[in-house]
């Protein structure tokens, strides 16, 4: 049994997901009400929140005109 | 300055310009660069042919990675019969995910603080490093995060066209921003802290 799935409060395991799966679905009433209280007490999770939605701005805005990255660089030398 | 794009010229232009991400980022999904470059080709042909189609209703940016969208689509329809989409490629990064967590599911360490969004956005260095991390990923997870984050498709019709249950689908893109998350972290938040 996966306890942090089930436990009366959510662990920062469970609202990741929710906040990345929140973005790809509707979440219900419950998920939503969990992952809300759990953001109001903890500061990980809700830079995890802000890290996505900058991700997601990101890639929204991503500049079309952007050149292409520099090749890696070559092998060191031993 | 505006641009005006009922000037042919200039719309040859400002496509061409997007030509080497558009290839670049279409490669991320379709994985051949042949069928990049045409599926490319095809969409940027078509607002060649159709101007009118987008003057003032919405941005260039929006209107052609709108139609690569289907080109992308037409291409992954018309290669998927022949590919089996692996399903494996992901122990290991579940294993990864565990590791971000102690047993009673808080985590490890603090993300970090990544600063101003409006600041990061507007760095043409962050957007490197961004793609850089995009090639970083496992194909069959860039392909899902470019389809449902660059192309804006809904997770139901990456589901069709993929062939994945709705499940798969959340599971790989929560991996995928892990990832970036992680990969970001450290070669752009990171590196900026220490600096």
């Amino acid at each position: 049994m996966e306890s942090h799935k089930t436990g009366l409060k959510p662990t920062c395991r469970e609202v990741h997901r929710l906040v990345s799966e929140g973005m790809d679905r509707d979440l219900s009433l419950v998920e939503r009400l969990r992952m809300r209280l759990h953001l109001m007490v903890c500061d990980a999770c809700t830079r995890f929140n802000g890290q996505m939605a900058l991700l997601r701005s990101a890639m929204r805005g991503f500049p079309l005109d952007l050149e292409a990255p520099p090749p890696p660089p070559p092998a060191d030398k031993p | 300055m505006p641009i005006d794009f009922t000037v042919p010229d200039t719309l040859h232009r400002e496509l061409e310009s997007m030509r080497p991400l558009l290839v670049r980022f279409a490669q991320l999904q379709i994985r051949n660069q042949a069928l990049a470059e045409d599926a490319v080709q095809d969409a940027l042909i078509a607002v060649l042919e159709k101007p009118e189609r987008f003057a003032g209703q919405s941005s260039l940016r929006t209107y052609v990675t709108g139609i690569l969208k289907f080109k992308i689509i037409d291409c992954l329809r018309a290669t998927t019969r022949e590919r089996q989409i692996e399903t494996d490629e992901g122990q290991s990064e579940d294993d990864a995910i565990d590791a971000l967590f102690v047993a009673d599911g808080h985590t490890r360490e603090q993300p970090l603080a990544w600063g101003s969004p409006d600041q990061t956005l507007e760095q043409k260095d962050f957007f490197r490093v961004l793609e850089v991390c995009l090639e970083k990923l496992p194909a069959k997870t860039a392909r899902i995060f470019m389809m449902r984050e660059w192309l804006e498709l809904e997770t139901e019709e990456i589901c069709k066209e993929l062939a994945i249950t709705t499940s798969n689908a959340w599971v790989l893109l929560y991996r995928a921003r892990m990832r970036l998350r992680e990969c970001l972290d450290l070669n752009w938040f990171g590196n900026r802290q220490a600096a």
